[in-house]
């Protein structure tokens, strides 16, 4: 398990993170949501032990990741994984392979033919996509306890995602790992995340489990026969509104049924119950500022 | 303890090319400019007014390569640390920063030995091919290991200097500032305390006279007819100067080295890339410029002007050490101090 304890963290003159406390129980995928600079970056580094924070505790099973040991358990694939400049795909196996000895070369070579990658060919020549898909295939060889991922699907076309995403979900169910993702590609978090955490304003603004945090909020489209105002809906948990003359679209906080027998009761011409995704979600939280 | 030595043997392994690299180079250059007899040939007279001919025994090019690798070798294995793309990658992988460091700085050694050892070994072979009669071979064994250790001693200053800066071009920086403050220094004090036994002190400092004025003398030892022969040997550790430099130097790179093994990893990542803040670097060695040369020229030439050139040296010091007019309140102060010292 990894514990968090009063976790506070600046860059310069500026706070990333304040107080954070956080338990993320094994074999868990936790994606870690946030607008740019809210601090994601920040905490994977501080979680991989490239930052020392200024304040607070990171355990591992209670151990430090500022100690080597404990790091010999973590793997963090960075946003634009860089290593020396005369690495090949190769040479990168075999240099990880002094640290992680059973690291599985079957899966590395699999997953880099399956990306069409040249083993020899120099990871400063290859594309931010081309050395992120090296480092996915590496993370993946390696088979570490705790997974890292800063970014993970950015630059990656679909199919080498579904691949990733494929390979993250049988390594978490054969039980080996526990995976924390930060990205802004919410909807591939939805796909496959456990868990979420939203940072926002340097702290944990929200966490839990993404399908309860998405069925908490429900969407409609509503047409009525007459030009609406705004007020109609004043009585209402009221997450987001668009009215449009006689046009109105709605996000509520709540339950659907609750909120589409409130809304019935409008007496709107035609009325549909919309598909929300976490993104919208996201959204929607981020741009009301709430807490939980 | 194993992924220490296996760090070590990957690292090692990659800068193998960067070695043999060297080794060619130095190989090239010595069989170019190094292996003609002719070149190496010089004619004296003796005092009975007869012709000799001697024999140059050629280590100033040996010592050329392990004071060029002394600077450039701690910029090529620890640039890699100032680049923060790269920490991202290697300070989570499992193993201590300090660890890491100590490998990289075994890894720069051990090439500065071998480059200049692979020089000596040639250069030896090359003298044995003249003849045995024309030199001393002795002496040079005590030349090589004085330089070697000295040697070590330039490059862990110039690898503790480097590395206390956030940047590769502030540490390349830091590494041209500290060969010269030190002669600089004791020029000021010598001028302050009206001392011209400690003056001549001053022009002995850098590195590249310590290591010349050394070979030269040992030349005369090893080469059988040099001119001097042993009393030149003798008279360079009897001038006080060289050997305090000699002892300074080797004294300052253990520190370095000490000093190098205990703060490597302790810098905060996040402060890579930008402006250095060590109290190593320019933020001292700023002030102690201005102050020493308006010592040196207060008492030499006693102008407005030269006060006003290097309070305007200092200025553009700090410009470029903060990349711009954004100074902090501690420069202002420090510039203004130096105005205060101009009526004091």
């Amino acid at each position: 398990m990894i514990a968090i304890r009063n976790l506070s963290h600046s860059l310069g003159n500026k706070t990333v993170l304040r107080d954070i406390n956080l338990d993320i129980s094994d074999n868990t995928i936790l994606g870690i949501v946030g607008i740019n600079g809210a601090g994601k970056s920040t905490l994977l580094r501080l979680l991989a032990g490239v930052y020392l924070p200024d304040e607070g505790a990171i355990e591992y099973d209670g151990r430090s990741p500022e100690k080597a040991e404990t790091r010999q358990d973590i793997f963090f694939l960075p946003d634009d994984p860089y290593y020396t400049a005369f690495m090949t795909p190769k040479g990168l196996f075999d240099f990880y392979k002094t640290f992680h000895p059973h690291i599985d070369k079957e899966t590395y070579d699999r997953l880099l033919s399956a990306y069409k990658i040249d083993q020899k060919g120099k990871v400063r020549n290859f594309s931010k996509g081309m050395r992120r898909q090296v480092f996915i295939a590496l993370a993946l060889a390696v088979k570490p306890e705790y997974l890292l991922l800063d970014e993970a699907f950015d630059g990656l076309d679909p199919l080498s995602r579904q691949i990733f995403k494929d390979a993250i979900i049988t390594l978490v169910e054969e039980g080996h790992t526990t995976v924390l993702i930060a990205s802004h590609s919410l909807r591939e978090l939805e796909d496959f995340c456990d868990k979420f955490i939203l940072i926002d304003s340097n702290v944990i603004k929200q966490q839990g489990d993404i399908a309860e945090h998405v069925g908490r909020l429900c969407k409609f489209e509503l047409a009525f026969t007459e030009r609406v105002s705004e007020e109609l809906f004043s009585h209402l948990p009221v997450v987001s509104l668009t009215v449009k003359n006689r046009f109105v679209q709605i996000v509520l906080e709540g339950d659907g049924d609750d909120m589409t027998e409130k809304l019935e009761a409008l007496s709107p011409a035609v009325m549909d119950e919309m598909p929300l995704d976490f993104e919208e979600t996201f959204i929607h939280d981020v741009r009301k500022g709430m807490t939980v | 303890m194993t992924n220490v030595k296996a760090y070590f043997r990957s690292h090692m392994r990659e800068n193998l090319r960067t070695l043999v690299f060297i080794l060619a180079i130095v190989l090239a250059v010595t069989a170019l400019t190094g292996f003609n007899e002719q070149s190496r040939q010089y004619s004296f007279y003796d005092n009975e007014h007869m012709l000799h001919r001697g024999y140059d025994a050629g280590l100033d090019f040996s010592v050329g390569i392990l004071i060029l690798l002394a600077f450039v070798l701690p910029v090529s294995e620890f640039a890699f640390f100032k680049r923060r793309i790269n920490l991202d990658c290697a300070y989570s992988l499992p193993i201590s920063r300090r660890a890491m460091g100590t490998v990289h700085y075994l890894t720069g050694l051990i090439t500065l030995f071998s480059a200049f050892t692979l020089s000596y070994l040639l250069n030896f072979a090359f003298l044995l091919s003249i003849g045995g009669e024309h030199f001393n071979f002795m002496p040079m064994l005590a030349h090589y290991f004085l330089c070697l250790i000295l040697g070590f001693a330039i490059y862990s200053v110039m690898v503790f200097v480097f590395n206390e800066a956030n940047s590769v071009g502030d540490g390349i920086w830091f590494m041209l500032q500290y060969t010269l403050v030190f002669g600089l220094i004791v020029l000021a004090l010598a001028l302050l305390i009206d001392n011209a036994y400690i003056l001549d002190y001053g022009g002995a400092s850098l590195p590249f006279r310590v290591f010349s004025t050394l070979t030269e003398s040992y030349e005369g030892v090893i080469e059988v007819n040099y001119k001097l022969s042993v009393k030149k040997l003798i008279l360079w550790w009897q001038i006080p100067q060289y050997v305090f430099w000699l002892l300074f130097w080797i004294g300052l790179g253990i520190l370095s080295a000490v000093g190098f093994f205990l703060s490597f990893g302790k810098r905060r990542t996040e402060k890579i890339g930008e402006i250095s803040d060590s109290f190593f670097g320019s933020r001292t060695l700023i002030p102690v410029y201005a102050l020493c040369l308006m010592i040196i020229q207060n008492l030499e030439f006693k102008h407005i002007a030269i006060w006003t050139i290097i309070e305007l040296l200092a200025l553009a010091g700090y410009t470029g050490y903060r990349r711009g007019f954004h100074y902090k309140k501690s420069d202002i102060a420090i510039l203004c101090l130096l105005v205060i010292f101009l009526f004091v």
